[in-house]
C-alpha cells in the first residue's frame, strides 16, 4: 500500500467540502449566471449515487470480464473467445449515450439505463485484463501443474489467478476509472449523478453548474485511480 | 515396468509417434535420444497422459495409464521438463511439497519430507525452504525441480530435457547428482536429451528414436559395439566412438595386478574409467598408469595396450 496513492482521495475530498463554499467565487467567474452554485441536491449525494451506479456497474462487469476472460483462454475455447471479442467489441462501439437513449424506451428513466450502458462498457478492459493477464501465466508453469496431477479447477486457483492477479487488477481498475467517467452521461437518462448538475446546466444555461459536475466527476475518477492504484501499483494504461 | 505398445501420434499434419514399441525394465536409468522431431517428448508424455495417443497403448505395470484418471496417475509419476516450472509465487518448501498437498498429507508430513528432499539434493534446508523462486541459479532451481518431482514418493520420474538450459558445469554436476539418486533410490527413470554425451552418461538401457519410432534399444555399450540401424550409428559417433567405449569400461577391469609399480607412473583411482585411465597416461606422457585403492595401496596397472581390450 502506497500512501501517497491516497492524495488523489484528499483531494476529492477536499472537493466535495470546499465547493459549497466557493459560491461567491462562482459569482465572480460567471457574472451573468442568476445561480452561480448547483444546489437542488446536495454535492455528497450526488457523488454518493454517481459511486453508486459505478460499484452496481463493476460488479457485474468484474463478474462478466473475468468470467469470460477465464472461459475464453480454456484450453479448446477458441471459439469462446472470438465470440466474447466481438460481443464485447461491439458493446463499445457504441457510443454511451446511444446505449441510453436505446435502453430508455425498454428500460425507462433513471438509473437502469445508465447502469447498462456502464456496465457495457466496463466489460471489456477488464475482459482484455483477465485474457491479457492469463496468457502472461508461463507455459512451463502450466505444464508442470498439469505434470503434477493438479485438476484443471486447481491450476485455475492455485496457479493462474494468484499469478495473473495483478493484471487483471489493472484491468478492473482501468475499467473502474472509465466507469466513473461515464456514468456522468447516465444523468441524460436521469440518473442521479455527479452528471446531473452537468446536464442541468447545460439545459438552464448555467455554465458554472457544468464546471461543478465535470469538476467533481474528474476529481472522483482520479481518486479512484489512485485507491485501485494503491491495490495493484502498476500504471493503468488503456489495453 | 513401462511398456509402450505400437504408439501413434499425430499433431496436425506432423507424425510424431508413428508406431512405437518399446519396453523399460524397472529400475532402469532409460534415455530417449534422438534429434528433434524423433518423437521422444511426445512419448514420455504419453506416460503420465499429458499427451494421449492416437493408437496403441502405455503401460505401468502392465496396466494401461488410459484407465487411470489423468491427475490420479500424474500424481504417481515424478515429473521435470527443461523450464523448470517451478510455481514463482510459492516457496521452495511449497513447490516442494505441491504433489504431498495434492494427495492430502499432513502439514508436519510435509515439512519433514521437504527437509528429508532438500538435502537429499544437497541443499541447506534452512537456507532454502523459505525461498521464492526467483532467488535461485538455474542449477538450484532444478534441483527444487527434481526434489519437487520425488515429493510423494513416485517409483518413477520423467525427466524432459531436464538439464537443456543449464550451462556445461551446472548440467555436468546435474547429471552426476541424477546418477547418484538413481543409484541410491532405485527408481526407474525415463529421460529425454538430444544430448549423446549426457544420454551416455546417464543411461542404463539406451533407446535411440528416429521419426516416431524406436531404432535400437540397449545398453550403450550393445550399441557403440553393434549399432543396428547407419541412423543410430551416426547418432553415436560424432567422432567419439572409441572414446565412448573407452568412458564405459571400469580401468580396473583391463588392469593387471601391480607387482612393483614405478613412483614414475600417473596414479589415478581404482574407480576411474578406461577414458580416465588413458587420459592419465596421455598427460603423464606415459604407457601405464597405477590404480590406487581407497585405502592408498596399489590396486593395479593398466598398460596404454590394455585399454585396446576396451
Amino acid at each position: 500500500m502506497r500512501w501517497g496513492a491516497l492524495l488523489p482521495v484528499l483531494l476529492f475530498a477536499a472537493g466535495l467540502l470546499a465547493l459549497p463554499l466557493l459560491g461567491p467565487g462562482f459569482a465572480a467567474l460567471f457574472p451573468d449566471v442568476a445561480e452561480p452554485l448547483y444546489r437542488r441536491e446536495a454535492f455528497g449525494t450526488l457523488a454518493l449515487a454517481h459511486a453508486g451506479l459505478v460499484l452496481a456497474s463493476l460488479l457485474p462487469a468484474a463478474a462478466i470480464g473475468i468470467g469470460l476472460g477465464i472461459a475464453a483462454t480454456r484450453p479448446g475455447a477458441r471459439e469462446v473467445r472470438a465470440v466474447a471479442d466481438a460481443l464485447v467489441g461491439f458493446a463499445q462501439a457504441v457510443p454511451p449515450v446511444a446505449v441510453i437513449t436505446i435502453a430508455v424506451p425498454v428500460l425507462g428513466f433513471g438509473a437502469a439505463p445508465a447502469l447498462l450502458a456502464l456496465v457495457c462498457y466496463a466489460t471489456l478492459p477488464v475482459l482484455r485484463g483477465t485474457t491479457g493477464a492469463l496468457a502472461t501465466v508461463p507455459p512451463e508453469v502450466l505444464d508442470a501443474a498439469r505434470g503434477a496431477g493438479m485438476t484443471p479447477r486447481q491450476i485455475l486457483w492455485q496457479v493462474e489467478l494468484p499469478l495473473a492477479a495483478t493484471p487483471i487488477l489493472v484491468g478492473l481498475r482501468v475499467a473502474a476509472v472509465l466507469a466513473v467517467a461515464t456514468a456522468a452521461v447516465g444523468a441524460v437518462a436521469g440518473a442521479t449523478c455527479l452528471g446531473t448538475p452537468i446536464i442541468a446546466g447545460l439545459v438552464n444555461g448555467n455554465p458554472a453548474w457544468v464546471l461543478q459536475g465535470a469538476l467533481l466527476t474528474g476529481l472522483m475518477a482520479f481518486a479512484v485511480d489512485g485507491l485501485l492504484g494503491a491495490l495493484a501499483p502498476v500504471s493503468a494504461s488503456p489495453p | 515396468m513401462i511398456r509402450f505398445e505400437g504408439v501413434r501420434k499425430t499433431f496436425g499434419a506432423t507424425r510424431a509417434l508413428d508406431g512405437l514399441d518399446l519396453e523399460v525394465p524397472e529400475g532402469a536409468f532409460a534415455v530417449l535420444l534422438g534429434g528433434s522431431g524423433a518423437g521422444k517428448s511426445t512419448a514420455l508424455r504419453t506416460v503420465n497422459r499429458l499427451i494421449d495417443p492416437d493408437a496403441g497403448r502405455v503401460l505401468l505395470r502392465g496396466r494401461d495409464v488410459a484407465q487411470e484418471e489423468a491427475p490420479t496417475l500424474r500424481r504417481r509419476i515424478g515429473y521435470v521438463i527443461q523450464g523448470i516450472g517451478l510455481f514463482p509465487h510459492w516457496t521452495v518448501a511449497r513447490n516442494i511439497g505441491a504433489v504431498p498437498r495434492l494427495l492430502g498429507w499432513e502439514d508436519r508430513r510435509i515439512a519433514a519430507r521437504v527437509d528429508e528432499l532438500l538435502a537429499l539434493l544437497r541443499l541447506d534446508p534452512s537456507a532454502y525452504r523459505d525461498r521464492m523462486p526467483a532467488q535461485l541459479s538455474g542449477g538450484q532451481a532444478q534441483r527444487i525441480g527434481v526434489a519437487r518431482a520425488l515429493a510423494a514418493g513416485p517409483d518413477i520420474l520423467l525427466m524432459d530435457e531436464p538439464f537443456g538450459a543449464l550451462d556445461a558445469i551446472t548440467r555436468q554436476a546435474m547429471q552426476q547428482e541424477m546418477a547418484r539418486l538413481h543409484a541410491a533410490t532405485g527408481k526407474t527413470i525415463l529421460l529425454v536429451t538430444h544430448d549423446v554425451d549426457e544420454a551416455f552418461s546417464l543411461a542404463t538401457q539406451l533407446c535411440v528414436m528416429a521419426e516416431g519410432r524406436l531404432l535400437q534399444a540397449g545398453t550403450p555399450r550393445e550399441l557403440l559395439d553393434a549399432p543396428a540401424d547407419p541412423r543410430v550409428r551416426d547418432l553415436l559417433d560424432g567422432g567419439a566412438i572409441g572414446m565412448r567405449r573407452l568412458a564405459l569400461v571400469s580401468a580396473a577391469d583391463l588392469a593387471a595386478p601391480s607387482a612393483e609399480a614405478p613412483a614414475t607412473l600417473p596414479r589415478i583411482p581404482a574407480g576411474a574409467t578406461g577414458r580416465e585411465a588413458l587420459e592419465a597416461m596421455l598427460a603423464a606422457r606415459t604407457e601405464a598408469a597405477v590404480l590406487v585403492g581407497s585405502d592408498g595401496a596399489d590396486a593395479g596397472l593398466v598398460a596404454l595396450k590394455d585399454l585396446l581390450r576396451a
